[in-house]
């Protein structure tokens, strides 16, 4: 159920999203201020690095506070002299390389005029060096030639080589760990056994495997001995930008090493850019704690893509476009999808502007999470509360006056689903277990109101046909409450909201079929339709 | 009666029947319950929209609002 009382424990995962990941410590900071409790954190690429470091214990003021400015760079400089600023991960000369990569990428029309420029002149002036029978000329033309074609090659190995090297960062990243998680120990390598106990929340990141052609899990239990300082670098070496990076896996039997051997990573968010996933059994385990996905969208700025320059987009697709299929397998979460306006490579924005960045993360990270998990369930489980009181108080005026136990509920369609609705926010469903079930819209009393938006009032027993029927419905009819005896779906819509939904009123009170009685869930459909209508028209 | 069933065997013609006493003493206190629902609505908006105002990157904002 989406309540804030429940909603203390959290798997959070982070997405990767270059140095938009910025938003990640915004949406860090919205979370911590609303006391929300990491019991898991998974990240790819820049969402490892934030993972990584919430995990260890660090929180977002520390990674960046947009008030003070002190950032977590500070605490590397401490560790490594050389990294001053964002840039310095990329190592020595690296965001030189990349900066003149991103300057070649915007000019990437001018530049394809000019090289077929270049191209056509050379070639011509081969010909006219030989027509004019000048050896210095000839050879002169040739050079260019040569050296033209070394510089294309040169870029070539350069690009598929990586533009940067990670080792810098990777190292400061694993001292920093370390002198957090255990300041007593020099010596002591963090690794990814290190989470998931002694109070600290389990830490999953994911890389690509190029070695064995795969997603690859750094987690507490696949990879026990894994250096968290490598999981994390073998997360964010995106191909052309980082060189991959190789770690050195072990084989071992009986507590000794049988075999050694070096896996080659790159950027995880080739195979899973927003690992939610990982945390299915966790879930499993304790369903009532939720997953929250945050994504960083890639669709601003998109360029017109036609058959010359598709391949930029494909890249980008790859990395942010399956953020959906990366949270299905997961149950149910919950996704936020935020865009920035910074770029895949603005890490040389000026600190005032990351401070920003930041603010603006947290804000719209917390306009998302009062909507979605806090503000408006709150107030919906608070409706509910009001209109068990109501039904209550109106059925205490029957004839027997036991109203008896009644349970209400709010139904909405989970996000994508279209055949169902999902029972939230509900006040009384405590001993019951159709507590948060699935309704299937055919087949039942509720999806009848929903499909035909119109009030339904049933008593039990009910016709086959609204009997939750067939083979699909087997388990979930195990799951009605056997007690019920009426039922009430109101289903209320507000289109300049964007708001459809369905009230469910049940009770066990067994009611005399008389013009009182309908009377009385006359006057209740009334007000709670009318209670309803007018809340959500002022949340539109 | 805005009301619709297939199962429930009674009349379910509305009447104009005048509320009892503790019928009106009900409903005022749920109308009462019901103007500070509403108002807490709108203080909801009024926070989102103050929240959304406050972003100054155009993309953030456009997301955040979805």
């Amino acid at each position: 159920m989406r309540t804030a009382a429940r909603l203390n424990r959290a798997f959070v995962a982070f997405s990767g999203g270059g140095a938009k990941g910025l938003i990640h410590v915004g949406a860090l900071r919205a979370l911590e201020d609303r006391n929300v409790v990491f019991q898991g954190v998974a990240g790819t690429s820049a969402g490892a690095i934030v993972a990584a470091l919430r995990a260890a214990g660090f929180s977002s003021r520390e990674i960046l506070d947009p008030d003070s400015g002190v950032s977590v760079i500070d605490r590397l400089h401490e560790i490594d002299p050389g990294i001053n600023k964002a840039t310095d991960i990329f190592g020595r000369g690296g965001w030189v390389r990349l900066r003149l990569f991103r300057w070649t990428s915007r000019h990437i029309s001018a530049l394809k005029t000019i090289a077929v420029g270049v191209g056509v002149a050379d070639f011509a002036g081969i010909l006219a060096a030989g027509e004019s029978h000048s050896r210095w000329a000839i050879c002169g033309a040739l050079l260019t030639s040569a050296l033209l074609v070394w510089v294309a090659k040169q870029s070539v190995r350069c690009l598929i080589g990586g533009l940067a090297d990670i080792k810098g960062f990777r190292d400061a990243l694993a001292i920093l760990l370390q002198r957090r998680m255990f300041p007593d120990a020099p010596e002591r390598v963090v690794t990814m056994s290190d989470f998931g106990r002694d109070g600290r929340p389990t830490l999953k990141v994911v890389g690509a495997n190029l070695s064995e052609r795969k997603l690859h899990l750094f987690s507490p239990e696949r990879t026990p001995d894994i250096p968290v300082a490598d999981a994390v670098a073998a997360s964010i070496c995106l191909p052309v930008i980082f060189r991959p990076w190789t770690i050195e896996t072990r084989e071992i039997a009986d507590g000794e090493t049988v075999s050694t051997k070096d896996m080659v990573f790159v950027d995880g968010g080739i195979v899973s850019n927003l690992p939610a996933w990982p945390f299915d059994e966790e879930r499993e385990l304790d369903p009532e704690a939720l997953t929250i996905a945050v994504a960083i969208a890639d669709l601003s700025r998109a360029p017109v893509v036609d058959r010359f320059n598709w391949l930029p987009s494909a890249i980008r697709t790859a990395l942010f476009g399956s953020g959906e299929l990366n949270l299905r397998a997961s149950g149910r979460s919950e996704q936020l999808e935020l865009e920035s306006r910074l770029d895949l490579l603005d890490f040389d924005m000026t600190l005032d502007d990351a401070r920003q960045e930041v603010r603006d993360g947290e804000a719209a990270t917390g306009v998302w999470l009062d909507k979605w998990l806090f503000k408006r369930p709150d107030l919906y489980r608070t409706l509910c509360l009001e209109t068990q009181r109501l039904a209550a108080a109106i059925l205490s005026d029957a004839p027997d006056d036991t109203p008896g136990r009644i349970r209400v509920a709010i139904a909405l369609p989970d996000r994508d689903y279209r055949h169902s609705l999902r029972l939230e926010f509900s006040v009384g469903y405590e001993r019951d277990p159709d507590e948060g079930m699935l309704v299937p819209i055919e087949g039942s009393v509720l999806g009848a109101a929903w499909s035909k938006n119109e009030s339904r009032f049933e008593v039990a027993p009910l016709p086959p046909d609204l009997d939750l029927p067939g083979d699909s419905n087997r388990l979930r009819r195990k799951m009605v409450w056997a007690d019920w005896a009426w039922q009430v779906c109101i289903p209320i819509s507000a289109r300049e909201a964007s708001i459809h939904l369905a009230i469910r009123i049940d009770g066990d009170a067994v009611l005399p079929e008389n013009e009182l009685i309908s009377g009385a869930f006359d006057m209740l459909e009334k007000s709670v339709k009318d209670l309803f209508d007018e809340v959500v028209s002022e949340l539109s | 009666m805005a009301l619709k069933s297939v199962t429930f065997k009674g009349s379910l013609t509305p009447k104009d029947v005048e509320p009892n006493d503790r019928i009106q003493r009900v409903l005022a206190k749920h109308q009462s319950a019901r103007s500070d629902l509403v108002r807490e609505a709108r203080q909801i908006t009024a926070e989102r929209r103050r929240a959304l105002e406050s972003i100054r990157d155009p993309d953030l904002r456009r997301s955040a609002a979805r």
